[in-house]
């Protein structure tokens, strides 16, 4: 044969594949035949091409390449071409190639023994599934909203300043102008002190206004955060100052959601407040920042606002001075606050604290998901214990087949390491249905999480890399946790014993029986753990459900309005608004009755502050936080809120007035009666007298507990009369008022209320309108989210628990198959048995509800600050867990016990 | 020295191919394009080997000492029966005096087999099967 054919392209095309496939050998294999095997390829080609022509070549090229490829790989597997067609012929081994040789036939081996039983494997995958896919799902709930550091630029330096009651601990932002520029001073402290104040604007859009999210920002603060914008700039020092154009950054979403047509947007204006503003600037999608609602972003220079601007409190944001470690500047903070409040012209008594970005979050909500995480462990535990018991089971159902390896030279090491990749196979198919389970639990749920847990998050809640490392983390360690016991255990075989025992059930040592009873023991204890948890929340769910809330809440509806600040900048003429809209809402069908007011559970607006009572003069309470509703005349009424002593407001009752809950003049008058009395607030010139004593409403939230104040002011008053005192500084861009009306059908009239408003005056902000009955159920919608989890996972862990206790059972009992036919041949009764079996499953349910009990008792501990008037230990919840246990676990005693009690002993006797 | 016979036996029964690659090789030294031409004679095409197969097949010949290396490429060009020019990248495969063993008893075990089943008429003549 010529050279000429051979070297001519197709043939090199041939050879180049050739050479590709064969580089799937390992590389010792290839040195060896590569170039040789090449060279007869082309040859076999050229024949086959002299032979057959074009087309031969093609088919014989082809199927060259799929044998080339096909032996390449069996070589990379370790596979060598066999040249005995009796038992398999074993390779040599050689160093290098081993390991990977020793895994490939353990993942083969691994798959081929799962396969064998293959609803035992699926039940296993799908239990790892359930345990890893709920818990990478919450995993990253809780690291969005606790663990991830905000997406800002060195989050970890970044604080807010607040003030600190000295004498109650209470704790609040928002300082006076004064008082943060004293803090902006120190700047041994402080890099920089930059401050926030959360507002709402109204955006005259093309359909109509609307309240938006807005923020004041002191013109460094977004550039301190470290966020670039997505377009434009951020603000400039000088920005916000009297006198300077009004300028606006706004959020990625409001651009699409407001401005989805606008082409130009860097430069346009936007009308806000009645004011235009120019777009400098557009931050991305992921920005959020104080909080999830705010779209806007106005400059505010605290030294020289604009006059509207000039009382506003703001928050300080801070950013830690390079060398000053957390806790050192929180001490200094602590020091220095009562020093700097004074100099500012505040109280003494008002101190400060540092509350680092990173621990912001209400924290009902911070302990709600910590609860949550720890529920998710557990539940995580109770599937390693019963994958645990599975995978003893299998391991010593393989006790035979380990005994002949055994005796065949495997080594206890092998075992154990077969045994463990086969459960890590497990673990990897499990981490696989995790993930795909947490995908869609978390593009199910996230909806369904209340805004209130989501209020204070900066990040997006997905399913990032740092969940998916806990994921396989979770998966791999959980895998090898219930993997390595059954496989230590497993591995040991009897091998005389085994071989010699003709039996064809497995035995198992009294080790592994010692295992699978702490295993189920250990169940039970994490599930009782898990129950009592969950009981403790329904009972405190029942009792904020029970909660009446002081006033009748049926059929009322409320509408928050919100006016625009141009004409509606007098308070009369507020009130001739109100006047006139409350004329309109009486007028409309099945409206039966209508006022002005803040209903509960919204707590209208919030007082911190120190009280002077006209008795004790000098003498200042501790501070106080007091919900104080603004209320018309006829609230009462409307409401049917009772008073229990002393009259409601009139309709030109002067500012002064004030009517107090029965719980507040229970504690600063008790034993006489509280109308008359007078007191005022810490700072405040004006007396307050007491006209009346309200009934006590509830906001039905955690924090509302039994005793808590509340203060009703008049909102309309006599012409001429001194504005009502308030703490809080008045919004310089809108007021709101709510207006509350009794309807014969509450979802049928929230329309008709909106157009009532709007026939009024059409430029009115409807902000929110609700059922008053909808605002209690989302009071609670925390609570109810932690029950309903928790309900879950502890009826998983449950019925987890029981099948553990079954598989127990099962297994001894048919174990003890002989022992029981002896015992039943020679007289004993099958009730006897029955009892016995009943017995044996019973006595590990006590033991895991005993330390299960005293394990929950120091447990959920952590959950007292999310229950309602229930302590951690009542005894209502633990005894009717105790009784949902047991009952469970003779259920799942049932079936092995009458399975023992049923055993015929000739048959049995005759089989063995 | 003759090879172990208990070590010729455990080879057997022979793969289809090896036993063909032996074959091969019991009358000449062959490389391994002659040596996939003879089995594809022998066989009439019934039998194909295919290069991938062939090499890793004498890689696992070479390793249990079935088949040795033949004086490499200038022996195969002084070989009158050669065809081919000298090359390096050519290695000549021969016999291995446990090669030839086995392939003996893999022969007789097989012949073994076709007079057992001669003796049951399978074949349909036992007028000559061999005691």
């Amino acid at each position: 044969m010529s050279e000429g054919p051979v070297t001519s392209l197709p043939y090199r095309t041939i050879g180049m594949v050739a050479r590709c496939l064969m580089r799937l050998a390992p590389p010792g294999e290839r040195l060896f035949w590569a170039q040789e095997a090449e060279h007869t390829l082309r040859e076999v080609c050229a024949e086959a091409y002299r032979r057959e022509g074009g087309v031969g070549l093609v088919a014989t090229a082809f199927a060259e390449c799929l044998d080339l490829a096909r032996a390449a790989l069996r070589a990379r597997l370790g596979r060598a071409t066999p040249i005995t067609a009796g038992h398999p012929s074993r390779p040599p081994r050689q160093k290098g190639r081993k390991g990977m040789q020793i895994l490939i036939h353990d993942i083969r081996l691994g798959i081929r023994s799962l396969r064998t039983s293959p609803t035992a494997s699926l039940v296993a995958i799908l239990t790892l599934s359930l345990g890893i896919g709920i818990n990478t799902a919450v995993f990253s709930v809780l690291d969005s909203l606790l663990i991830r550091p905000a997406p800002f630029q060195q989050p970890e330096r970044l604080v807010e300043v607040w003030n600190s009651a000295e004498q109650s601990k209470v704790r609040y932002p928002r300082f006076k102008r004064a008082l943060y520029q004293a803090w902006r001073s120190q700047t041994d402290l402080f890099d920089r002190v930059e401050g926030y104040e959360v507002e709402s604007a109204i955006y005259a859009g093309p359909e109509g206004a609307q309240s938006v999210g807005a923020s004041f920002v002191t013109p460094r603060l977004l550039s301190m955060l470290g966020v670039a914008p997505l377009a434009g700039r951020v603000f400039h020092d000088g920005d916000g100052r009297e006198g300077t154009a009004a300028q606006v950054v706004i959020s990625e979403r409001f651009r699409r959601e407001q401005l989805g047509s606008l082409v130009d947007v860097l430069g346009s204006t936007l009308t806000l407040n009645g004011r235009p503003h120019t777009i400098v600037g557009i931050m991305p999608a992921s920005f959020h920042f104080p909080n999830r609602s705010q779209e806007l972003w106005l400059p505010l220079d605290v030294d020289d606002p604009p006059a509207a601007l000039r009382d506003s409190r703001i928050v300080a944001y801070a950013r830690l001075a390079p060398g000053v470690g957390l806790a050192q500047a929180a001490e200094s903070v602590g020091e220095r606050g009562s020093r700097l409040s004074t100099s500012a012209g505040g109280p003494a008594s008002v101190s400060a604290a540092l509350m680092p970005v990173s621990q912001r979050g209400d924290s009902g909500s911070r302990q709600s998901l910590i609860v949550l995480g720890g529920a998710v462990m557990f539940l995580l535990l109770i599937v390693c214990a019963n994958l645990a018991n599975l995978s003893l089971s299998r391991t010593l159902a393989r006790g035979r087949d380990f005994a002949v390896r055994s005796a065949l030279g495997a080594t206890r090491r092998d075992l154990i390491r077969e045994t463990v990749v086969e459960n890590l196979l497990v673990g990897v198919f499990g981490v696989a249905g995790g993930l795909v389970l947490a995908t869609v639990v978390l593009q199910t749920t996230t909806g369904l999480i209340p805004d209130q847990m989501l209020f204070q998050s900066l990040n997006r809640i997905d399913l990032d890399l740092r969940a998916l490392t806990f994921t396989i983390v979770a998966g791999l360690l959980t895998s090898l946790t219930f993997g390595l016991p059954p496989a230590l255990l497993g591995s040991r075989p009897n091998i005389v014993g085994v071989l010699r025992h003709e039996s064809r059930s497995s035995t198992g040592s009294s080790a592994s029986r010692r295992l699978r009873s702490g295993l189920v023991v250990g169940e039970v204890t994490v599930a009782i753990v898990l129950l009592v948890g969950a009981a403790l929340m329904v009972r405190s769910f029942l009792k904020l459900h029970a909660l009446e809330p002081g006033f009748q809440s049926e059929g009322l509806v409320s509408v928050r309005v919100g006016f625009p600040s141009e004409p509606y900048a007098e308070p009369q003429v507020r009130d001739r608004f109100s006047a006139d809209a409350l004329a309109e809402l009486r007028r409309l069908p099945g409206i039966r009755s209508a006022t002005v007011g803040t209903v509960p559970p919204d707590a209208g607006s919030i007082r911190f502050s120190q009280l002077e009572f006209a008795g004790k003069p000098g003498e200042l309470t501790e501070q106080l936080i007091v919900p104080t509703y603004n209320v018309w005349p006829d609230y009462f009424a409307v409401l049917r809120l009772p008073m229990v002593d002393g009259r409601t407001f009139t309709d030109d009752e002067p500012a002064s007035s004030i009517i107090v809950s029965q719980s507040f003049a229970r504690n600063y008058w008790p034993g006489q009666s509280a109308v008359g009395q007078q007191f005022r607030s810490e700072g405040s010139k004006t007396w307050l007298t007491v006209v009346g004593v309200a009934t006590e409403v509830r906001q039905l939230s955690l924090d509302d507990s039994i005793g808590s104040f509340e203060w009703y002011q008049p909102q309309k008053t006599a012409p001429g009369a001194a504005a009502p005192v308030r703490s809080a500084s008045p919004s310089p861009t809108i007021e709101y008022r709510t207006f509350v009306v009794r309807a014969d059908d509450p979802v049928a009239a929230m329309p008709l209320l909106k157009q009532a408003i709007h026939r009024v005056d059409s430029r009115m902000v409807l902000w929110k309108t609700s059922v008053v009955d909808d605002l209690f159920t989302e009071a609670i919608a925390r609570p109810r989210v932690v029950l309903v989890l928790l309900l879950v996972f502890s009826g998983v862990g449950l019925v987890l628990a029981a099948a553990g206790i079954y598989g127990v059972l099962s297994y001894l009992v048919s174990q003890r198959l002989r022992e029981i036919g002896i015992r039943l041949a020679l007289g004993a009764s099958p009730e006897g048995m029955f009892k016995q079996i009943i017995w044996s499953g019973m006595s590990f349910t006590l033991a895991g509800l005993i330390t299960g009990l005293v394990a929950s008792y120091f447990l959920v501990r952590v959950m007292r600050s999310i229950l309602f008037e229930v302590e951690p230990s009542d005894p209502i919840a633990v005894g009717a867990v105790s009784l949902l246990l047991l009952m469970t676990a003779v259920a799942a005693c049932w079936r092995p016990a009458r399975r023992a009690m049923s055993v015929d002993p000739v048959t049995l006797l005759r089989d063995q | 020295m003759a090879p172990d016979s208990t070590k010729t036996l455990s080879f057997l029964p022979l793969t289809a191919f090896a036993y063909q690659v032996l074959l091969a090789l019991a009358d000449q030294d062959r490389h391994g394009y002659g040596i996939l031409k003879e089995v594809e004679r022998r066989s009439g095409g019934a039998l194909k080997l295919r290069t991938g197969t062939l090499y890793t097949l004498l890689q696992r010949l070479l390793q249990e000492d079935l088949v040795a290396e033949a004086q490499s490429g200038l022996k195969a060009a002084t070989d009158p029966r050669s065809t081919d020019r000298p090359n390096s990248r050519r290695r000549t495969y021969r016999l291995s005096a446990l090669g030839e063993a086995v392939l003996r008893a893999e022969g007789q075990r097989l012949e073994t087999l076709a007079v057992e089943a001669r003796r049951t008429h399978v074949l349909g003549d036992a007028r000559r099967c061999r005691p």
